[in-house]
């Protein structure tokens, strides 16, 4: 029965072979391979356009990758500590590699002063960042020579200098919130390249008797009268108003207050050399070199016929003046006048003492030597060591409790020195160096409470009593929460203080000394090491990656 | 072996094809023949079609990959048009991609209305001014592409650098019979200096 029926299925077969005599077959293989054909052509047209295409969108995702890369690095780069590579697992998929070159420009085209990694020292003057950037969707069909782009970037770098860095910062005096306002008898002058400046944070000041102030005095919060014998050969900026009874300001006057409807008084004989900037109406009746502008606070402004202004007057209200008093033009009625911009007083730097942060240039620590007991001895055998020292030294007399008393003792210093105390008082001390070049030294109550404001310890205080005579070839720092009572000194350098008094003779020749690890001048402290500034960018460019 | 014993056929006679059945076989096949060049005729077309949008997508994404490139780097850019041929030459001065040389090149692109619509690129390295040959650029520029014509037909320009620091593109690719492909993009330069010499 099997083989029947295999022989039925084999006849068939044969039958429907030999019925097929005509055309038909032959036209459909016809068929068939002529759209085969075509089939394959529109295949592999679609296939190579969309290799094409998708080749197109690797390389826009590569750019972008790549670009993302470097602003990444760029924004990390100016705020934080270099890394010799940044890099991105996700899209956007990049790698940055950093390079350094202590060249200030390329030499030409070729430039091979790059080095590979982040700045040891601070001798970068540019960076490079060569950004990788890989395509999130490949191209398909092995179009792939778009998946990968390459841009390199070139800024200009300043790198931060050592976060232990002593960089000489900060005004002639410093006061966070001064007490007592008498300025008189102090002489300030100029001792080194950089201008003098005496700056309040808060409060204000009367500058009186044979005081003369080389640099500028900026109140950021109060005001300042002037009477007989004062002389600021600056400019003066007050965030109040401003009284010249007699005196003379060498530069411009800038007062963003007003009180009484009255911004700025000059009395007879007052003298402003400058300009007059003043938020409101002003009262003259002394002489000013330059011109008056008086707003946007309106009302009168009166000239009397004592007064005299060498410039133009311009108000933003009346102007009540005797004819000639006004060398040149008046404009009254002014709109779009701006309140005098007064600087920026910067706030408190809180240093408390680390050892740690006393590092010489050539990196190593300072010496250190803590006294164990309080007698006059043990003081005396501490500051001995420490002006014989040949290496910078702190000495550290918090043990002698809320005040260290140092009067009558005289150092000679050989090297620089750092005082520490909880509070002080000197009184009839000579402290200075043989020669140069200058040492430099340090009196410093720590303030270790952070809260941007001085913290003077429980009893403590810090007095510079009469006959304290710091310097030639000393200059000092003297910082204190406490506010200083200060009797008539003679001393070059400059103090950092809550209050400063200056009610009685003293002269200060500013030369800027500064804390480790700070800015006095910004009130901020240092970047961390392995930082730096990044410049604009001068040059990107694509590369050929290969 | 089969025989005819075996297939079942011993004794069957061929009678041939009477006229109905060639009438409807004959019908049969027009149709079948009507049917199957229909489909080749429209497969052909869907072929033609897209070898040349493709061709023409392909023409116009060169062109942009081209300008992008040389634009990326460059220092200056400059278009200069004539106003009687709406002939455009894209000057650019552009810095090497090479990762140890910034040296300069120059490098245009010339665009003529000419034989339906050309576009040419030459660049020189070590940097020289780039002149357009006095029978025209053909056998001496690169060709990128043919069938390119302005897409602003307000301007009639392919190329312009409003403010010498970006080019603007906008240009279509014919594709034969079938919609063009349309380019309108904007590559911008990101040398921050702007130096042309002495390439223009």
């Amino acid at each position: 029965m099997f083989l029947t029926r295999k022989r039925y299925i084999k006849a068939s077969f044969t039958s429907l072979y030999r019925k097929e005599r005509g055309s038909a077959l032959l036209g459909v293989f016809g068929v068939l391979g002529v759209t085969t054909v075509m089939a394959l052509t529109v295949t592999t047209a679609s296939l190579h356009a969309l290799g094409f295409s998708t080749s197109t969108r690797a390389g826009v995702e590569a750019e972008a990758a790549a670009e993302a890369g470097v602003d990444f690095a760029a924004a990390n780069l100016s705020n934080s500590i270099c890394q010799a590579n940044y890099s991105s697992n996700t899209a956007p998929i990049y790698s940055v590699d950093i390079s350094y070159s202590a060249l200030q420009t390329s030499p030409g085209d070729t430039d091979n002063s790059w080095v590979a990694g982040c700045p040891s020292d601070l001798s970068a003057k540019r960076l490079k960042l060569v950004s990788t950037g890989w395509a999130s969707n490949v191209g398909v069909a092995k179009n792939s020579s778009q998946d990968v782009r390459k841009v390199e970037a070139i800024y200009p770098y300043t790198p931060s200098p050592p976060s232990y860095s002593i960089i000489p910062s900060g005004p002639a005096t410093y006061s966070y919130a001064q007490t007592d306002p008498t300025i008189n008898n102090m002489v300030l002058t100029q001792g080194g390249s950089t201008k003098p400046s005496i700056v309040y944070r808060s409060g204000s000041a009367t500058c009186t008797s044979a005081s003369e102030i080389t640099g500028d005095v900026i109140l950021g919060g109060g005001g300042l009268t002037v009477t007989s014998g004062c002389t600021i050969n600056g400019d003066l900026f007050t965030s109040g108003v401003v009284s010249v009874q007699s005196g003379e300001i060498m530069g411009n006057v800038n007062a963003a207050g007003v009180q009484g409807g009255i911004s700025v008084t000059l009395a007879t004989p007052a003298v402003v050399d400058g300009s007059v900037y003043a938020a409101g109406p002003v009262s003259i009746s002394g002489r000013i070199g330059g011109n008056v502008v008086s707003g946007p606070v309106s009302g009168d402004s009166t000239f009397s016929n004592k007064s005299s202004v060498g410039g133009s007057v311009v108000s933003a209200g009346t102007v009540s003046a005797p004819a000639g008093v006004i060398k040149g033009t008046t404009s009254i009625n002014r709109t779009g006048i701006l309140t005098p911009a007064i600087p920026v007083a910067p706030p408190w730097v809180d240093f408390a003492y680390d050892p740690a942060g006393w590092i010489t240039s050539t990196g190593s620590r300072y010496a250190v030597v803590t006294m164990t007991g309080c007698s006059s001895s043990n003081l005396n055998t501490a500051l001995n060591t420490a002006q014989s020292s040949n290496v910078p030294i702190i000495v550290d007399t918090r043990i002698c409790g809320p005040v260290t008393d140092f009067s009558h003792h005289d150092m000679i210093l050989t090297s620089d020195v750092v005082i520490l105390a909880n509070g002080f008082n000197f009184q009839t001390n000579n402290i200075q160096a043989p020669s140069a070049p200058d040492k430099r030294l340090w009196i410093i109550i720590p303030d270790g409470v952070a809260d941007s404001a001085p913290t003077c310890g429980v009893g403590s205080s810090a007095t510079l009593g009469q006959h304290v005579e710091i310097g030639p070839h000393v200059n000092t720092l003297i910082y204190s929460p406490c506010a200083i009572s200060n009797g008539g000194d003679h001393l070059s350098g400059q103090m950092y203080a809550s209050s400063v008094n200056t009610s009685s003779e003293f002269v200060l020749i500013y030369l800027p000394i500064g804390l480790p690890s700070v800015n006095l001048s910004t009130g901020q402290h240092l970047a961390p090491s392995g930082t730096g500034v990044l410049g604009d960018r001068t040059s990107i460019r694509d590369l050929l990656v290969g | 072996m089969l025989t005819d014993s075996d297939t079942g056929f011993v004794g069957q006679k061929s009678k041939g094809f009477t006229m109905l059945e060639l009438l409807i076989s004959s019908a049969l096949s027009i149709i079948i023949l009507v049917i199957a060049g229909s489909v080749l005729i429209a497969g052909l077309r869907t072929q033609e079609a897209s070898q040349s949008v493709t061709d023409a997508a392909n023409t116009a994404q060169q062109i942009v990959r081209s300008i992008q490139a040389g634009v990326k780097n460059s220092s200056a850019i400059s278009v200069s048009t004539n106003g009687v041929t709406g002939a455009q030459l894209l000057m650019t001065r552009t810095i090497s991609s090479n990762p140890n040389s910034s040296a300069p090149s120059c490098q245009d692109w010339y665009y003529t209305p000419a034989n339906g619509g050309l576009l040419y690129t030459r660049r020189t390295t070590p940097a020289s001014p780039i002149t357009l040959p006095n029978g025209g650029p053909a056998g001496i520029w690169t060709l990128l592409g043919s069938g390119v014509s302005p897409a602003d037909l307000a301007t009639g320009k392919v190329f312009s650098a409003p403010s010498g620091d970006r080019v603007e593109l906008k240009f279509s690719v014919a594709a034969g019979s079938h919609p063009y492909v349309l380019i309108n993009t904007m590559n911008y330069r990101t040398q921050s200096t702007t130096l042309s010499a002495p390439c223009f």
